[in-house]
């Protein structure tokens, strides 16, 4: 099917808009053409993506439907498309039933799996859920009052007993479903699997995958993590209906939204050459996907957002901490009545600096929230929310420094068109043309960012930048303690620098004292050269605190 | 173009409500009976699942072993929390079991050891959950319930169905409803304010009788007490407008006003909105209300800061996104509001209205 693709449409449909974008050969490469977004229809998937493609044929002038259906492959005369991939997020999170979990083991594998991907844990059946329960039939009448998608039944090592992993077995068997039955993925001791299936081979619908700990302390996540997915596909069945009534099956790839993020995170991380972050704010699920050293890694959080999860994010978080990035007159009322509001109407967009403000501290603090405590990412790309709107990218950049803290220097980008899933979903059948968009018209670069870590004398000169740019000319800046600067570099440029810190002070690895010459890329903010130390302290004095935040916002925004 | 929101205030229409029902359930409405949301509309004696006791597991014993041990036989009838069998006590571990639900003795599976409950049966009553008159009776599958209706659809609704006489208590969409405008016998009323700002409000008005409150806007912070509330809060609640001092939308404020008096209903919605439904006399000449569109000169609202709540016309829609403020870049229409000012707004931040 590759040698035939020119052309794409990548629809995602979220929980809150259904985007359209078109993908097509310009001089030879794969380009982004045109984004189109409407707003989701909930219970109605048909009407949604009907009128973002609608929409999106008007804006192209180009015919993409005939009768509701999509036109494929391309025409001669330019019209339709050859390939349709669609992402989605807008079903509500799998439930999972976590079986199988033994006593003994840490059981940490089973949770992470569950984390990786768009689900939450429905209940836990495990030897001792089934003391818990008065023995089967408890266990089977508490089973059944559940509401559960998925079983992910897992255990053991691969070598070790059978024993609880057999009896949980019959506890699942004994259940007596009026409804639909869940399917089942086992993922446990391969030692346990032939008893396994005897008992529920006939009873649900069994997918084996390997062991998720197939020995003590060794993971293998992502089988388990790619049948979660797949059930997540599944049981949007209303999504997969409207999708094979306009498109034609053997053209068309669905993905649930926060997978096809993951397969452009790992891809990002082996074209950067780097440890990567990708943290995806979105309306009602917020994720992070990580490579750190080869190693790839997700947490999706769902219900927590800037939109329709933004007041369960607030619940969350604790409206002390969103209140710190604020100025002081921004009172807690405020904050209260906008994140509701945003949570009943996740389509606004904020019109005054008041409310980007507010949204953005909010995101500060899901974004410390749901990423991994590694500091030393030397890529982080930000997707998602209000940031991805916003055409000062500057306060976006902040918010990153903020939240995340980073200590070595790390470029920053910003998906601003949400494609990362999208191509994550066309990775999957098209590879090279994945990479071209992504790289050429995904990632918009903000700059690299340079922190200091370590303490010094507020204004005292923390760290001396001299920047030599690969177009000629040099400049020098010399930044204050707890201050930040940007340097100005464009989106192509490099430029060579040295940075002398403070005594005290020290950029990345290197010891305190020591220069650093390093090359760097440019963006649409800069080389951002954050001197406030690490870990970031804020004033307690309120005034004091609401000066520095102005500061800050004014070195990386100026008006 | 990001397709704004829709404010459904439909000034009349023929509403229908099908109330499902289990196959066996009993019918107690009749054809053209007038009902309420808590008018009974049918009835089904259910029996619960029984309850299988491990008293063999739990008390260490085995097979008939369990015999020795029983308080209760077959056919004994048993509350929550009775005691059912017990082993030792005089010398060594005592141990007992109890009832955990009520029911009858049913049986002894001396081979598991297991003591089963055969729960009461339970009569399930459904309600009628709108208001309206009975107009087609399909025994084992539904009852319809219809009304000429105005319709105006809430972003946010909290407590239960409830009916009641629709009431003004404040002069002006703005005015908050305070205790002054809680006064006289509001007995099944649901009271109209601009603005609901005090829990003291709601008390007093579910004391002076109120059954519910229709309001504009209401603080967040309210909301999250009245949610946290223990018990759930007195009255039914629905916001037109959203959390702050957000006014009620002109027209909604004008619609209700002209329909005092009028049987009116909140309904809570599963997904946290609410309808409210106010019957028109059966003689209402009924005009089609077609859903409005985005275009010059459309009737809409502001949801969003900073025109909040204002109500406007739309007389022009720029083809190309542009810079706000806040620095978001995106589709606007600009629109003349009510106090004759022009104002560019996002239309994402917009409400249709119709």
């Amino acid at each position: 099917m590759t040698d035939a693709i020119d052309s794409i449409l990548a629809i995602d449909h979220g929980s809150v808009s259904t985007k359209v974008a078109l993908l097509d050969l310009v001089e030879g490469r794969y380009r982004f053409v045109t984004q189109v977004e409407a707003l989701t229809q909930a219970d109605d998937p048909r009407t949604s993506l009907l009128a973002a493609v609608e929409a999106t044929q008007r804006k192209a002038g180009r015919r993409l439907l005939e009768n509701d259906r999509l036109l494929t492959p391309e025409c001669t005369n330019g019209s339709g498309v050859d390939a349709v991939v669609v992402t989605t997020s807008a079903g509500s999170p799998l439930r999972v039933l976590l079986a199988g979990i033994v006593p003994e083991a840490s059981n940490a594998a089973i949770h992470r799996v569950v984390a990786r991907v768009p689900a939450q844990v429905a209940g836990t059946l495990g030897i001792d859920d089934l003391r818990r329960h008065g023995g089967l039939k408890g266990a089977s009448e508490f089973l059944n009052q559940l509401p559960i998608d998925v079983i992910l039944f897992a255990g053991g090592s691969d070598g070790t007993s059978a024993d609880s992993l057999v009896q949980v077995a019959r506890a699942i068997a004994a259940v007596k479903t009026d409804g639909e039955e869940p399917a089942l993925v086992y993922a446990g001791n391969k030692d346990a699997l032939p008893d396994i299936a005897d008992i529920l081979s006939s009873r649900v619908t069994m997918h084996t995958v390997p062991n998720i700990e197939p020995g003590r302390g060794r993971y293998n996540l992502q089988p388990a993590c790619e049948e979660l997915y797949q059930a997540y596909i599944q049981r949007d069945g209303a999504l997969g209906a409207v999708c094979r009534s306009m498109m034609p099956l053997e053209r068309t790839t669905l993905l649930a939204e926060a997978k096809g993020t993951g397969i452009s995170t790992r891809f990002i991380a082996l074209w950067s050459q780097v440890d990567t972050l990708v943290a995806d704010v979105g309306s009602h699920t917020s994720s992070v996907f990580s490579v750190i050293s080869g190693e790839y890694s997700a947490t999706v959080k769902p219900g927590i957002g800037i939109g329709v999860g933004a007041h369960a994010a607030l619940q969350s978080i604790g409206i002390a901490k969103v209140l710190s990035w604020l100025s002081p007159a921004v009172s807690e009322d405020l904050v209260l009545d906008l994140v509701m509001n945003k949570s009943l109407r996740p389509n606004t967009v904020p019109s005054t600096a008041d409310d980007v403000l507010i949204e953005m501290a909010l995101t500060r603090e899901i974004l410390a929230m749901i990423s991994p405590p590694a500091r030393t990412f030397g890529m982080i790309v930000i997707s998602g929310g209000v940031a991805a709107r916003l055409q000062n990218q500057g306060l976006v950049a902040l918010a990153v420094l903020d939240a995340l803290q980073p200590r070595a220097p790390v470029r920053l980008a910003i998906d601003d068109l949400s494609l990362l899933g999208r191509l994550g979903a066309l990775a999957t059948i098209h590879p090279e043309a994945a990479g071209q968009v992504l790289v050429e018209d995904a990632l918009c670069p903000l700059g690299t960012a340079i922190s200091v870590a370590g303490r010094a004398k507020e204004g005292e000169v923390a760290v001396i930048a001299k920047v030599q740019y690969a177009s000629g000319g040099h400049i020098e800046v010399h930044v204050p303690f707890g201050g930040i600067e940007v340097v100005p570099l464009a989106r192509a440029g490099n430029a060579r620098l040295v940075l002398q810190p403070a005594r005290t002070l020290q950029i990345g690895n290197a010891p305190p004292g020591k220069s650093q010459t390093m090359e760097v890329t440019g963006g649409s903010v800069g080389v951002i050269i954050d001197a406030r130390g690490r870990p970031l302290e804020l004033p307690l004095s309120p005034d004091k605190r609401g000066e520095k935040l102005e500061e800050w916002l004014r070195a990386l925004s100026p008006v | 173009m990001l397709n704004p929101g829709v404010m459904r205030l439909i000034p009349g229409v023929r509403y229908s409500r099908d109330r499902r029902l289990s196959p066996d359930a009993e019918i107690l409405v009749r054809l053209g009976q007038m009902v309420r949301p808590e008018t009974p509309i049918a009835r089904l004696a259910a029996s619960a699942p029984s309850v299988n006791v491990p008293a063999g597991s739990l008390l260490g014993v085995q097979g008939e072993g369990l015999a020795q041990c029983l308080v209760k036989q077959v056919g004994d009838d048993v509350k929550e929390g009775d005691l059912l069998a017990k082993k030792g006590g005089l010398i060594g571990g005592k141990r007992e079991v109890f009832a955990p639900a009520a029911g009858i003795i049913d049986m002894i599976l001396y081979d598991t050891g297991e003591i089963v409950i055969a729960r009461s049966r339970q009569i399930q009553i459904s309600t009628a959950e709108t208001i309206g008159r009975v107009t087609q009776i399909v025994p084992g599958e539904r009852v319809t319930i219809e009304t000429p209706a105005a319709i105006v659809e809430c972003i946010l609704g909290l407590g239960q169905p409830v009916s009641g006489i629709l009431r003004i208590a404040v002069g002006s969409p703005s005015e908050e409803l305070s205790e002054e405008k809680v006064s006289g016998d509001c007995r099944d009323s649901v009271l109209v304010g601009g603005v609901v700002a005090r829990d003291q409000v709601l008390h007093l008005a579910r004391k002076m009788g109120a059954v519910g409150i229709i309001a504009g806007g209401a603080p967040a912070a309210r909301h999250e007490s009245w949610l946290s509330a223990q018990p759930a809060i007195p009255l039914s609640l629905a916001l037109t407008e959203g959390f702050g001092a957000a006014s009620m939308h002109q027209s909604v404020f004008d619609l209700l006003g002209a329909l005092a008096g009028a049987p009116v209903l909140i309904r809570p919605l599963p997904n946290g909105r609410a309808r409210i439904v106010i019957m028109l006399r059966e003689e209402t000449e009924l005009k089609p209300s077609p859903p409005p569109v985005l275009a010059i000169g459309s009737s809409v609202r502001i949801v969003r800061n900073p025109h909040f709540g204002a109500a406007g016309r739309i007389v022009e829609i720029p083809t190309s996104p542009q810079r706000l403020p806040s620095g978001v870049v995106t589709e606007v229409a600009r629109v003349d509001l009510a106090d004759h000012s022009r104002v560019v707004v996002p239309v994402a931040n917009l409400e249709l209205i119709g």
